[in-house]
């Protein structure tokens, strides 16, 4: 049986093009133009999944994004996806999915079972019942029951895909590409705008590709033709299909998801971008994004064979397929009718129209009349019954606009039930957007009242449910939105001749009475199909208390799921309407959030993904790194250096080694990754006053300065050498994580707290390469480099620096010291850093220059008790907490930071305080972030006496040493602290944090 | 993207660029502050370079031996070949003695060159500036982010861009946008 139930003639699909296609491992053939959910149903095939807590059969309720069931796992392996609708997805050659939610297989499911204990398993069934006991949460809650309740699996391999993310600026962005959104684009494109026209089908036209209508001389294939040619022709007009607007936000900023090879067999798609996200900045916006079609709520609403009627049409229609081949159509609208002359038209049997309305006439009525369609009017479906697929339904005359039957069931058989409730607005967008909904009586839907951002709405969106409103409204909402953004639209075409039906009224019909009280017996009244929400539901959450249509939401789960309740959430309003007894605008409707559709993180994430989440900065010296074998330490964005193992060295014996050739000969640093900012202006000197903590007007020329920089709290947030270039001008010297931030603080207080202060600030991290050497050779292998510079103590003092020329580059060398040891930081272009370096390398070989990382530049300077911020520091330090009380000016009128020392807080006695440690037993190497106590031995919870900031093994001293943050640490020096560590107590000794060469005797060599 | 841009070596990241972006050579590039409200420094910096320092946003003005980016009201790029010392020395004697910061920023930036029929959809891919011939034109340049790295933007011709990283970010920006040319240079 192959397409048993495709028409031999019509519709968009190209019956030239087979295209084989499995599902649940059986082979299928379809067409090209096909969407997976067509070609099943063009095979015959309509139960598709399982539903998510009674596991009844489900089939394709409707065309689009709108489908509450046929969702299929879709593909295999790595690029498998789950839960994607079936309505959605364009047929491909070879293309494989399955059921979800299914086990062991769609046709016999075993938690199918879970219809039987139904009564259970009602609103707030999860908060009710997964209670207690809470061992069973481990056991048998989340590995069972969330199992039988999911969907599908997401891929647990890396996915192969390529996704990108574009940006775009126009002045008219059109979201939906039906006859209103093409006529807005027309308009807008023709006035001369920057237009762009998104549309999540794979082809332009929306509603027309399902209706049969003629417009002016051409019919609406045609048409949609020539709109789509018309806008392709202009240059400045970006035409996007099978993309999606997923979120509206501030400012007219949308984000659209382009689906660009899921249509495409895998062969196909090899090294092509699978989807992009596209970021849209619009001046005006135009929202037609159409109508979705309700379900009518009736016993047993939800067997497979049981769908929207428009979908019907769409299927027909646009896609050659009788849904079923003897129909029943429950409606409470005319416009409804068209599907079953459709249907019929196709070759179809069209077995009854059930018109819940009374009175019933109108053009469409009597051409189905005309057709010899029995029409039973007030009439509503009562129950349905088959197993996998609807065989018939029973129908009864109800009373006008009260709760009862009036007849006696009548059964109908069939393998097709249309349903029309009427029309909601595709409002999300819309909602997203902050605008306001308003409820209309006549038209029984939710429509956009006053925006809240630049734009119009157009279409069915707005109520414009006939073509020729649609034509009307979109052309001028296109207008519009090109005039607001400063074009001249042009002259308004004559509207052409169009042939269509009056579409007649509707007549609201949110519930089929009983005679039994909904929720009674065993049939189920579905609301949200998706969820397995039913009618019953809703009023069990009432008689709970649950008033609030939030509230309702959450406690029946309407609504939520994949499709968000597109079809479910203004039934289920009103259906809250009725029981509250409150007009449906008094209830309200819920939050609309993006997205508007799922979106894959993949496509989220874009090509932010592995190296590139994040750049990497690295050095002009970074090569010779990577080639010397280094290993690599994130500092900020930077890789820098960690340390440089020789072969068959371990971590350990690697920082051994560089730490002793500082401390016995030389190394060699890597430090360009310093900030360094040029401070310049006649109050340059001022606005470091100000800045620092301790004083700068002195500083002579040529001379050099470390400083601590403190927030308006007191607590130190950076620090670094300054030098004095010339009267009115200063190189600062950042740490290197804190380069850009300190730039942004001093921007800051030079614009909105000092805008008096002549001074400019200039960053130049990155013209500098910086080499440093220390060392007690560092000065021969400078003198080898620069023989023409006087590097004598009485010329070339510690904290100072030279202008020169050094291995024949021009350079700026300073003298300072991180390491204790004699150093010199040897600046040139960033460029000559390399071959500084190497130059460097050559020089130093005679000594076994040794270069060193950031792991052995932290032993070096902790064995000196100097601090690194953000190690030692963590935004509660001051700098008296650090102990250098001495670098904070107390003279001074003022600087950053100042009035916060004397708080009562930062001035007490028992402040975390910086102390050196020395374990009892020398080769215990606490770890880092390890909580001190100062007696172990209490009751616990023991009281933390502070942390270690600091924890290395030191070479040249023989032992591990560390540096805490201890409460009243100054005052506690000789004494006992313990760190409880997992399965052993280790117990130090509080000393000064300076642990090597107390005097400083060695920064002269 | 095979490898990690960060290991490769820059070279070899340069090797493997597409038709249609390359780096350029070193170029001069001093940065200038100063009150382009104040005649007597206006007419300095005309004096010392021959330009006229434009003063509405994200506009260049080119002049003979360089030509001056706009970066901020009080903030200009100045681009040019030859050497960076004469110019800076050039304009510290021409502005002796005003409030006003001169760098030789030569080695702070790379310059990356993109050009083409595609080089508006890379620009489109990096970052969220308006770049359309509407929008931008040659003789304008902006201070944005291409991807997350730090850029000014600079377009020199109908289909020619020039973008200045900081250097710790050329190898991320170069592979980046070599990446983003890779889709059109298969199908072109």
């Amino acid at each position: 049986m192959t397409q048993a139930f495709r028409t031999t003639s019509g519709g968009r699909i190209d019956r030239r093009k087979a295209i084989n296609f499995t599902f649940n491992g059986q082979s299928y053939i379809g067409y090209e133009g096909d969407t997976l959910a067509s070609a099943l149903l063009a095979n015959g095939v309509h139960l598709l999944g399982r539903s998510f807590k009674y596991h009844r059969p489900r089939g394709i309720v409707a065309a689009g994004a709108e489908e509450p069931n046929s969702m299929v796992q879709l593909g295999e392996g790595a690029t498998t996806e789950p839960n994607i609708r079936a309505t959605q997805i364009s047929l491909y050659e070879g293309l494989t999915a399955s059921s979800v939610n299914v086990w062991p297989n769609v046709e016999f499911d075993i938690s199918a079972i879970n219809g039987l204990f139904a009564k259970i398993m009602t609103a707030g069934f999860y908060n009710k019942t997964f209670m207690w006991p809470r061992s069973m949460w481990m056991k048998l809650y989340e590995p069972v029951i969330r199992r039988a309740a999911g969907w599908g699996k997401a891929p647990t391999q890396t996915d192969p895909d390529i996704y990108d993310h574009m940006h775009l600026h126009v002045e008219v962005m059109v979201v939906g590409g039906g006859p209103a959104g093409l006529m807005a684009a027309l308009a807008a494109g023709r006035a001369g705008a920057r237009v762009l026209l998104v549309d999540e089908q794979s082809e332009f036209g929306g509603s027309l590709l399902s209706k049969k209508r003629q417009i002016g001389a051409k019919d609406e294939a045609g048409w949609i033709a020539d709109m789509a040619a018309e806008l392709e022709a202009m240059p400045d007009v970006t035409l996007l299909s099978r993309s999606t607007a997923f979120g509206y936000y501030d400012h007219n900023y949308l984000c659209v998801l382009e689906q660009k090879t899921d249509h495409l067999p895998a062969a196909e798609r090899k090294g092509k971008v699978r989807q992009r996200v596209w970021h849209i900045r619009a001046g005006q916006v135009v929202l037609a994004t159409g109508a979705h079609e309700r379900p009518l709520v009736f016993a047993d609403n939800d067997r497979p064979g049981i769908m929207l009627a428009g979908s019907v049409q769409t299927y027909v229609n646009r896609y050659g397929v009788l849904p079923g081949k003897k129909m029943v159509l429950f409606t409470n609208n005319d416009a409804a009718y068209e599907a079953a002359i459709d249907l019929q038209a196709a070759g179809g049997d069209v077995v009854a129209i059930i018109d819940c309305r009374h009175e019933v006439s109108g053009e469409l009525v009597d051409a189905a009349r005309a057709l010899d369609i029995e029409i039973l009017a007030g009439y509503a479906i009562t129950g349905t019954s088959g197993g996998k697929r609807v065989e018939s339904v029973e129908v009864r005359a109800i009373q006008k606009g009260a709760k009862v039957y009036t007849s006696a069931a009548r059964q109908i058989d069939c393998d097709l039930v249309a349903m029309s409730g009427g029309w909601s607005p595709v409002v999300h967008l819309f909602s997203q957007s902050q605008g306001q909904l308003e409820y209309d009586e006549e038209k029984v839907c939710f429509l956009p009242g006053k925006p809240r951002q630049a734009q119009q709405v157009a279409g069915a969106l707005a109520g414009q449910f006939t073509l020729k409103e649609c034509l009307a409204g979109g052309y001028k909402a296109g207008a519009d939105a090109a005039r607001a953004t400063g074009f001249t639209p042009k002259r308004k075409p004559a509207a052409p001749e169009i042939e269509e039906p009056d579409l007649g009224g509707i007549e609201p019909f949110w519930i089929v009475p009983g005679s039994r009280p909904i929720g009674e017996g065993m049939a189920k009244h579905f609301v949200d199909l998706q969820n397995d929400t039913t009618a019953a539901d809703i009023e069990l959450a009432v008689r709970e208390g649950f008033e609030s249509v939030e509230h309702i939401k959450r406690y029946t789960l309407t609504g939520f799921g994949t499709d968000q309740g597109k079809t479910s959430n203004i039934n289920a309003l009103a259906i809250l309407s009725g029981i509250l007894d409150k007009p449906i605008p008094k209830v309200g409707t819920t939050t609309f959030r993006p997205p508007y559709t799922p979106v894959s993180y993949g496509a989220l994430a874009g090509r932010n993904l592995g190296d590139w989440s994040d750049p990497v900065r690295v050095t002009s010296i970074h090569d010779w790194h990577v080639e010397n074998g280094a290993l690599f330490e994130n500092v900020g964005q930077w890789k820098r250096p960690w340390y440089f193992p020789k072969a068959g060295e371990t971590m350990h014996e690697a920082l051994n080694r560089e730490c002793l050739a500082v401390r016995n000969a030389v190394g060699v640093l890597d430090a360009s990754t310093l900030g360094k900012i040029d401070i310049r202006g006649p109050d340059a000197a001022e606005f470091l006053n100000r800045i620092y903590t301790n004083a700068w007007a002195k500083l002579g020329i040529g001379r050099v300065r470390y400083g601590l920089m403190c927030h308006e709290d007191g607590m130190v947030f950076d620090d670094g050498t300054t030098a004095r270039l010339a009267e009115d001008r200063f190189l600062m010297t950042t740490t290197t994580g804190g380069a850009a931030s300190v730039l942004d603080w001093l921007e800051e207080y030079l614009q909105t707290e000092w805008p008096e202060l002549k001074v400019y600030c200039t960053s130049v991290t990155e013209q500098w390469a910086t080499v440093s050497i220390a060392g007690p050779k560092a000065g021969a292998v400078l003198k080898k480099l620069a023989p023409e510079m006087d590097l004598s103590h009485e010329n070339f003092p510690f904290l100072s620096f030279k202008e020169g020329t050094v291995a024949g580059l021009k350079a700026r060398v300073f003298r300072i010291s991180f390491t204790g040891e004699l150093s010199y930081e040897i600046n040139v272009p960033w460029a000559n850093g390399l071959a500084l370096w190497e130059a460097v390398m050559a020089a130093g070989a005679e000594f076994d220059i040794t270069p060193y990382g950031t792991e052995s530049m932290h032993i070096l300077r902790a064995e000196k008790g100097f601090i690194i911020v953000g190690q030692e520091t963590d935004g509660t330090t001051t700098p008296q907490d650090l102990g250098m009380d001495w670098i904070v000016s107390k003279k001074k009128p003022d600087f950053i930071g100042k009035r916060s020392f004397t708080r009562s807080d930062t001035a007490r006695p028992d402040r975390k305080q910086l102390v050196g440690l020395l374990t009892e037993t020398p080769d215990d190497v606490l770890p880092e972030g390890a909580q001190l106590v100062f007696d172990p031995n209490v009751p616990k919870p023991i009281p933390m006496a502070g942390h270690v900031t600091s924890s290395y093994y030191s070479a040249a001293l023989g032992r591990s040493i560390a540096l805490a943050l201890v409460k009243g640490g100054h005052g506690r020096k000789g004494q006992k602290i313990f760190a409880p560590l997992e399965g052993k107590t280790v117990t130090a000794e509080i000393v000064d944090p300076v642990l090597y060469d107390k005097e400083g005797e060695r920064l002269n060599g | 993207m095979a490898e990690t841009p960060w290991i490769t070596p820059a070279a070899a990241i340069a090797e493997s660029f597409p038709d249609g972006l390359k780096e350029l050579g070193p170029r001069v590039q001093v940065n200038l502050r100063g009150d382009v409200t104040d005649s007597t420094f206006v007419n300095a910096v005309k004096t010392a370079t021959g330009l006229d320092l434009p003063d509405a946003p994200n506009k260049v003005a080119a002049g003979k031996e360089c030509k001056a980016l706009w970066l901020s009201p009080d903030e200009w790029l100045l681009v040019g070949e030859g050497e960076a010392a004469s110019l800076v020395q050039s304009l510290e004697e021409a502005l002796s003695g005003q409030y006003v910061a001169i760098n030789d920023v030569s080695a702070n930036r790379t310059i990356f060159e993109i050009s083409g029929p595609y080089c508006h959809q890379v620009l489109m891919k990096s970052s969220e500036v308006d770049f359309h011939p509407r929008a931008f034109a040659p003789g304008n340049c902006v201070q944005t982010l291409i991807a997350k790295s730090q850029a000014i933007v600079e377009q020199v011709g109908r289909e020619m861009f020039h973008i200045y990283v900081r250097n710790s970010f050329s190898r991320y920006a170069g592979a980046w946008l070599a990446e983003a040319l890779v889709e059109y240079s298969e199908t072109s």
